[in-house]
C-alpha cells in the first residue's frame, strides 16, 4: 500500500492544471495579435486557429488555412480579451501567438500601455516579435490568411526580415531591455499591399518605426535598419546594392565579423570602432572581372549604410547602437549619441 | 538512532547541492537585479562558506556522530531537532508562497502545504538511503533541465549586459552574500549526516562548494546576458529563464523546471525531516513534519511576525553555531575525553 502513496501524491501535487484545464476545442488558439486604437478605444483582432473539418471531432482540412480573425472593442486590452472569450464562448490562449502587430494609429502613450500589458501577462510568450503594420492592424491579422500560405507566416517573414538586416530582433524581451537601458528602439513594419483585385497580401517585413528615447520619431527605411545592425555587430549577412560603371549591381556581404571596441581619442573623447570583416558575393559572378572596383564599390555602399545610421541617431540623440552599455562596459560614461564618436572600418573579400 | 544506513559520498554531494540548489530557483528579483554584483557576491559567499564549513569537515572526515559524540545529549538533539524544524517549515513557506503567487488557481495554501508535508515526510520514512539515491537521479535531471534551458533559450545573448561592476552596487552584493550564506545549509547538514556516511564526507563538502560555484555562477551569467532587466517583469529568474527556451518537442521548459522543482521540495524537505529527527523513529519524523507544515503554513500567513531581515540573521546564527560551533565543541570534547 505504501508504495502506492508515493504515486498519488505525485499525482495530486503535480495537477495543477486540474482546475484550468480544458479540452483543445474549447480554447481558442492564438497566432498573431492585433492592436488598433481610436477614439472609440482599443479595437483588437485576434488571428486564431479555426479548423475548417465538417464538425468538431472530425479531422483538421489540410488544403484550407484553419485560421479566422476575430475582432473586438473596448476600453482596454484586458476588456477585448474577456469580450473576446464572451463571443467565442472559449478561452483564449495566447502562448503560441507569433506576433503582436500594432496599427498605424498607435501613438506614444499607448506603445508602452500596450508593451507593459504584454510584458506583464503571463500568458503571452516573451519571444513573441512585436511589429507595426503599414495600415490597421486588423487588416495585417487578415493579410496573414489571405497572403501567406499558412497561419506561421508571420514569424517566418520576420526572421527573413533579421536575417536579411532589414529589420532589429523585435521579441518583446529584447524590446524591454532596450526601454531600459536607452529609451530608443524601432520596430519593424509589415507592409501591406493591394493586388488588381483590391485584395490586400503582405509584401514583408522592412523599414522601422523609431521610438527615440521614448517618442514617436517617424518611419526609417531598411538601409538606415541595415546601417544599425552593422553598428551595433549583430548583422551576419546583408545584401547591398551598389552602381558599378555606371550598372546596378547586386551582392551579398556574407559572414560579417564585426568587431567593437572603445578607445579615447586624443581630444579625449570616447570613439567607438567598429572593424567590419566578410565576404563578397556579387549575384552577377560576371562583374567579379573586375574585382578591385567590385569591392571598394561594395565598402563605399556599407559605409554609406553605417553613416545614414548614424545620421539618424545623431538627429534623434538615439542610443540605437547599444553605445550606453558598450561605454558603460569600457568605464566610460555616456553622455549622448552627439559626445560619441564612431569609427568604422570596413574590409571585404571577395568571394 | 539509525546507524546501519550509509550513504556514499556522491549520494551526500547530491543532497547538499539538491538543498542549495532549490533555493536558488526561488531567487527573486525584487530583492535583486542579475550582473556583476551577484557573480562577485556568489564568489565572496562561497569562500566565507568555505571558511566556516572547515570544522564540519573535520568532523565529518572521522565519521563521528555529533549525537553518539554528546552522550545522546537531549539538548544537541533537540538543538538540531528546532533547526531543521525551521528550516522544513520555511521550504514549506516559500513553496507554498511561490505557487500561491505563480499558479494561484491550483489549489489553497492549505492544501499545497499538507500535500507537500505528507510527500516529505513519507521521503523521510523511506529512510536516508532512499532519499539519497532519488537526490543522485534528480540531481544529474536537474543539472540536464538547467543546462538545456540555458543552451536551448530562444533569446539571443547580449555580454553587454554584463556591466563592471559600480560603487552603487556594494549593497546589492552585500545583500546577496547575507542571502547566501543564509541558505547555506551544507555545514550543519553534513554534521547531522556525518554518522551516516560510508567514508568520510571530505569529499561531497568541498565537491559542493566547488560545484555550488560554477553551477549558481553559470546560471547568474545565462540570466544576466539572455534576461538581463527583463527578469525584473516575471520576477523568478530561473523560471522565466525556462519560459524563455522553446523547442519544437519541448514547448515549456518553465513547467518541466517547476516539476523537478517540486521533486526537489519534497526530497530536500525529506532529507530536513531525516536530520531533524536524527534518524529516529518513525513517529518522531511525522511528528516532525507535522510540526514543521504547520510553522511553514503560519510562517506563510505571518503568524510569527519575523520579518526577513531577522529571518535571515537567524538563519546565519543558526549555521554558524551548529555547523561550526558545534562540530568544533564536539570534537575538543572527544579528545578532552581521551
Amino acid at each position: 500500500m505504501k508504495k502506492f502513496i508515493a504515486p498519488i501524491l505525485c499525482l495530486i501535487m503535480l495537477t495543477g492544471c486540474v482546475k484550468s484545464a480544458k479540452n483543445i476545442s474549447l480554447r481558442l488558439m492564438i497566432y498573431a495579435i492585433g492592436i488598433d486604437r481610436d477614439e472609440s478605444g482599443y479595437t483588437v483582432s485576434y488571428q486564431v486557429f479555426s479548423p475548417t473539418g465538417e464538425n468538431i471531432s472530425s479531422p483538421v482540412n489540410a488544403d484550407e488555412t484553419n485560421v479566422k480573425v476575430i475582432s473586438v472593442t473596448g476600453d482596454t486590452i484586458y476588456e477585448c480579451e474577456r469580450l473576446a472569450e464572451l463571443q467565442s464562448g472559449r478561452e483564449l490562449f495566447t502562448q503560441d501567438a507569433e506576433a503582436i502587430v500594432l496599427g498605424d494609429g498607435i501613438g506614444d502613450g499607448d506603445i508602452y500601455e500596450i508593451l507593459g500589458y504584454f510584458e506583464g501577462s503571463p500568458d503571452v510568450y516573451m519571444g513573441t516579435d512585436v511589429i507595426c503594420a503599414s495600415g490597421s492592424a486588423k487588416e495585417a491579422v487578415g493579410v496573414g490568411i489571405s497572403g501567406l500560405s499558412d497561419p506561421h507566416g508571420f514569424g517566418e517573414m520576420i526572421d527573413e526580415a533579421i536575417a536579411q538586416a532589414t529589420a532589429i530582433s523585435p521579441r518583446l524581451a529584447q524590446i524591454s531591455n532596450r526601454i531600459v537601458s536607452s529609451g530608443s528602439f524601432i520596430l519593424p513594419i509589415m507592409k501591406i499591399a493591394y493586388d488588381d483585385d483590391g485584395n490586400p497580401y503582405a509584401e514583408g517585413v522592412f523599414d522601422g518605426v523609431l521610438y527615440a528615447n521614448g517618442k514617436y520619431s517617424g518611419v526609417v527605411d531598411s538601409d538606415t535598419v541595415k546601417g544599425i545592425r552593422l553598428l551595433d555587430g549583430t548583422a551576419k549577412t546583408v545584401p547591398i546594392s551598389f552602381e558599378l560603371t555606371g550598372e546596378a549591381v547586386g551582392a551579398e556581404c556574407r559572414a560579417l565579423k564585426i568587431k567593437r571596441r572603445v578607445y579615447t581619442s586624443e581630444s579625449g573623447t570616447a570613439v567607438i570602432s567598429v572593424e567590419i570583416k566578410g565576404e563578397l558575393q556579387p549575384y552577377d559572378i560576371r562583374k567579379k572581372s573586375n574585382a578591385e572596383l567590385l569591392v571598394t564599390s561594395a565598402e563605399n555602399e556599407i559605409k554609406r549604410l553605417c553613416d545614414q545610421a548614424l545620421e539618424t541617431a545623431l538627429q534623434y540623440n538615439a542610443d540605437l547602437f547599444d553605445a550606453s552599455l558598450l561605454l558603460g562596459k569600457h568605464g566610460y560614461e555616456y553622455k549622448g549619441m552627439d559626445a560619441v564618436q564612431f569609427e568604422v572600418k570596413i574590409a571585404l573579400q571577395l568571394h | 538512532m539509525e546507524t546501519k544506513a550509509k550513504i556514499g559520498s556522491g549520494q551526500l554531494f547530491a543532497i547538499l547541492i539538491l538543498s542549495r540548489i532549490l533555493y536558488t530557483m526561488l531567487y527573486r528579483t525584487e530583492s535583486f537585479s542579475s550582473g556583476t554584483p551577484l557573480l562577485l557576491g556568489q564568489l565572496i559567499a562561497t569562500a566565507i562558506e568555505a571558511v566556516i564549513c572547515i570544522p564540519a569537515l573535520m568532523f565529518s572526515a572521522k565519521g563521528m556522530s555529533i549525537f553518539e559524540v554528546c552522550g545522546k545529549s537531549k539538548i544537541v538533539g533537540t538543538a538540531y531537532g528546532v533547526y531543521f524544524t525551521w528550516i522544513f517549515a520555511t521550504t514549506v513557506c516559500d513553496f507554498v508562497r511561490f505557487i500561491h503567487s505563480e499558479f494561484s488557481q491550483v489549489a489553497t495554501p492549505i492544501v499545497t502545504a499538507i500535500t507537500l508535508g505528507l510527500a516529505c515526510i513519507y521521503c523521510a520514512c523511506m529512510g536516508i538511503e532512499g532519499l539519497a539515491r532519488g537526490a543522485g537521479v534528480l540531481f544529474v535531471c536537474v543539472v540536464l533541465l538547467v543546462c538545456s534551458m540555458t543552451l536551448l533559450s530562444d533569446g539571443s545573448p547580449n555580454v553587454l549586459y554584463l556591466q563592471p561592476y559600480a560603487e552603487s552596487d556594494g549593497k546589492t552584493m552585500l545583500d546577496y552574500i547575507l542571502e547566501d550564506l543564509s541558505v547555506n545549509r551544507m555545514p550543519v547538514m553534513l554534521v547531522a549526516l556525518s554518522g551516516n556516511l560510508r567514508k568520510s564526507g571530505v569529499k561531497a563538502g568541498v565537491g559542493y562548494l566547488l560545484f555550488k560555484l560554477i553551477f549558481i555562477e553559470g546560471l547568474i551569467y545565462a540570466v544576466t546576458v539572455i534576461l538581463w532587466r527583463y527578469v525584473n517583469i516575471p520576477s523568478y529568474p530561473i523560471q522565466a529563464l525556462g519560459a524563455y527556451a522553446k523547442t519544437d518537442l519541448v514547448r515549456r521548459f518553465d513547467s518541466l523546471n517547476m516539476f523537478f522543482w517540486t521533486l526537489n521540495c519534497v526530497l530536500t524537505g525529506g532529507a530536513y525531516l531525516r536530520c531533524g529527527s536524527s534518524g529516529s523513529e518513525k513517529r518522531y519524523t511525522v511528528a516532525v513534519g507535522v510540526v514543521g507544515t504547520a510553522c511553514g503554513l503560519a510562517k506563510f500567513y505571518g503568524a510569527f511576525g519575523l520579518d526577513e531581515s531577522l529571518c535571515m540573521w537567524l538563519n546565519i546564527a543558526a549555521t554558524v553555531i551548529l555547523g561550526t560551533l558545534a562540530p568544533l565543541a564536539a570534537q575538543l570534547y572527544k579528545r578532552g575525553n581521551r
